[in-house]
């Protein structure tokens, strides 16, 4: 398992990390998101060591990380760190010689990995000589190359067509299987609901959510979405006032409804048909993003009750 | 495409491999993989030879003015007929006495001076007698000799072959310069000059491409698996490797060119301890220059930046460079040189040149290469601290102060 445990880190005045606890269990992808500026790429440095925390520590199966162990990982910066005008055969054996591979090992598994993401065919071309999404292939190519034991992607995706994210999500899924710890940073939280088996939410330094997709996206059986004739203003009044304030407009004339406290569903049903008619009922899962958007920006009154439930899944 | 790929290999890492000098040699196989024997290389290598063999073909064998024959009153027939032989290949200067003579030839304004003696002539050079103006001289004496016998018993040519052989020994040539074997201190100081010229035409790429993998953040990648000093190591070994390769190539052009036109310079009494402390001089500089170019420009991520943080490093090759000529010429035999050449980052430059022009204690010798090896321990210590602290902070240029704080 690979831990960040406690990792604060400042720059100057600017608290950039304020003890964040993090936790990816091997055979396991983690999304790590957030918006910019949040802290995710500081973390992801601090892990393989280019940038130092303040305190707390990273630990690989519960041993603190040293410089051993971090080549041992897979890394791959945002801002791609490839040499532009190396030809990218040798670049990858290179960099898989420089993890401790021996000269044939290393040749091997860079031809293997430019077959593996579909950029064989240029393995004698200069890097810049490729497409972008090409290059990324590359620098994912880089990070797998040495047959790392964990693997830290900062946005592996930005910037990809949707064959490579493809490609690049199967050998994430893969990589996992294999029992490796796989993190990766991105915006494109659809891809991330799809690829990850947990989440975490960094917001303004502090985690704000860690758990599995499920759970975070609320299979808990307290939301709703009903659509009805009757004005939802209506009816809502009818409610104890902690749900009345958890329906929000829905797509179309539909709201959605969090059961808060002892309110049961009958009592929401009876209210509305007490003004109209019901025409759906559904349990409402909200998306990744519906998420995000309300632990990062929560409203006035969701506020406490989101939060709570997030911080006990992630515990 | 991914269905028909092979198995995945299996591989194993051992981080013995990349630990201390295993490190350093993967970074120098990549560095010289992708900057030695490349096509930019080889051309730029090729031009350089090719002007170095242009140069001496080009001259006509490097042949000077006409020589400078003084002469005074008594020796003016003389040297009218060494004129005559010679044709307009000698320009005759007349002076007062020998006094006047020797000080034309001491300012270098006239190769020798032709002065009456008792048994034939004398000669007056400050190093040597130019072997052209020598032979001239020579036929002239026996022509006079010639002359002199026939006019004394006929034209009897067993008297005049005896006559000839009579005349070889008359020409007494004496040398006046300064014990100064000019051959020597150029070559010294064409070492000094050599490291500036690598470390110029190599240094400043090196710089460039420290910079730009901090720009590219390759170096984030670099730095998960070897140290800082090690890439630094393996960084500056390559492009000292690539620097003396051109050079010895360019050299070896401009000698074989000179060879070719028959201007090869006579060796023989070139001093082999000039030579081998040029040699280590000139390796030692490269290093130290390169390795202070390399740690420096860690410091900065835009180009107009770089010549600015540069510019300690080039001072480092530019001022030994400056000094070493200087105190040669200016300075020979006073502490002033035998300081420098002992100093850090001076020793270097100076002790070879100043091998050349006054003889060196054994011990100063040893102290001049002892504190030459702890300068490039020191200036890779610095260098290596600097990199450490700029090459992975981003945002302008690292202060220097800071750079060096950091870790």
């Amino acid at each position: 398992m690979l831990a960040l445990d406690q990792i604060s880190k400042a720059y100057g005045s600017h608290q950039v990390l304020d003890d964040v606890s993090l936790q990816v269990r091997r055979g396991e992808v983690l999304g790590y998101v957030g918006g910019n500026g949040a802290g995710k790429t500081t973390s992801m440095r601090i892990v393989l060591g280019v940038a130092t925390a303040d305190s707390g520590r990273v630990t690989l199966d519960g041993v603190p990380v040293d410089a051993a162990a971090r080549a041992r990982m897979g890394y791959m910066p945002e801002e791609r760190g490839l040499y532009p005008t190396m030809r990218v055969q040798q670049q990858l054996e290179f960099f898989a010689e420089l993890r401790g591979l021996s000269r044939p090992d290393a040749a091997r598994a860079a031809t293997y990995w430019l077959d593996r993401l579909g950029v064989g065919s240029r393995r004698d071309s200069a890097l810049e000589d490729l497409s972008l999404g090409n290059q990324q292939r590359v620098q994912l190519a880089a990070a797998l190359v040495h047959g790392p034991e964990a693997l830290v992607l900062d946005e592996p995706f930005s910037g990809l067509d949707p064959l490579a994210v493809d490609v690049m999500a199967e050998v994430l899924r893969e990589e996992a299987a294999r029992g490796v710890p796989v993190v990766f940073s991105s915006h494109q939280l659809d891809l991330v609901e799809r690829t990850c088996d947990r989440v975490a939410v960094l917001h303004g330094g502090r985690l704000v959510a860690d758990g599995t997709v499920e759970g975070l996206t609320g299979g808990d059986g307290r939301r709703w979405l009903l659509r009805s004739d009757a004005s939802p203003a209506a009816w809502a009044a009818d409610l104890d006032p902690d749900t009345r304030a958890s329906v929000e407009p829905a797509h179309g004339d539909a709201v959605t409804v969090r059961l808060a406290g002892d309110e049961d569903l009958g009592r929401v049903v009876d209210a509305v048909r007490r003004h109209g008619t019901l025409r759906e009922l559904r349990p409402w899962r909200p998306s990744l993003t519906e998420v995000y958007r309300d632990v990062v920006h929560p409203g006035p009154v969701e506020t406490g009750p989101a939060h709570h439930e997030l911080e006990e899944q992630a515990a | 495409m991914s269905t028909q790929t092979p198995t995945r290999p299996e591989v194993s890492a051992d981080p013995h491999r990349i630990r201390g000098l295993g490190g350093v040699r993967i970074v120098l196989r990549r560095e010289l993989a992708t900057k030695f024997l490349t096509k930019a290389f080889l051309v730029s290598t090729l031009l350089f030879a090719l002007t170095a063999l242009a140069g001496p073909l080009l001259a006509g064998g490097g042949e000077d003015d006409a020589p400078v024959l003084a002469h005074t009153g008594p020796t003016a027939d003389l040297a009218a007929a060494v004129g005559a032989v010679g044709g307009d290949v000698v320009s005759l200067e007349q002076v007062a006495d020998e006094a006047a003579g020797r000080q034309l030839v001491e300012q270098g304004e006239a190769d020798a001076v032709l002065l009456a003696a008792d048994d034939g002539v004398r000669v007056l050079v400050e190093d040597s007698l130019d072997p052209q103006l020598g032979a001239l001289l020579q036929a002239a004496v026996q022509d006079r000799s010639l002359r002199e016998a026939a006019g004394a018993a006929g034209v009897d040519p067993q008297l005049l072959t005896e006559a000839t052989g009579a005349a070889q020994a008359t020409v007494d040539v004496v040398a006046v310069g300064e014990d100064l074997a000019i051959a020597d201190v150029m070559l010294g100081l064409g070492f000094a000059a050599g490291a500036v010229v690598v470390v110029l035409l190599w240094g400043i790429p090196l710089a460039t491409d420290v910079m730009q993998e901090k720009v590219s953040r390759v170096v984030e990648v670099l730095l998960t698996s070897v140290r800082p000093w090690q890439l630094l190591a393996g960084k500056v070994l390559a492009t000292t490797v690539i620097g003396l390769t051109q050079l010895v190539v360019v050299l070896g052009a401009g000698l074989g060119a000179l060879a070719l036109t028959g201007g090869l310079p006579d060796v023989t009494g070139v001093s082999w301890t000039v030579l081998a402390a040029g040699v280590v001089g000139l390796v030692l500089s490269i290093v130290i220059c390169n390795t202070l170019m390399a740690g420096l420009a860690a410091r900065v991520e835009r180009q107009e930046d770089l010549s600015s943080a540069l510019q300690p490093a080039l001072g480092a090759a530019l001022v030994p460079m400056a000094a070493a000529f200087y105190l040669v010429f200016e300075f020979a035999e006073t502490r002033w040189l035998d300081v420098a050449s002992m100093a850090p980052v001076l020793s270097t430059f100076v002790m070879p040149a100043r091998l050349a022009v006054e003889p060196v204690p054994v011990w100063q010798l040893g102290t001049a290469l002892a504190v030459a090896l702890a300068t490039a321990v020191a200036a890779f210590a610095v260098a290596g601290r600097v990199y450490a602290g700029s090459v992975l902070r981003s945002g302008g240029q690292v202060p220097l102060h800071e750079a060096l704080r950091n870790r």
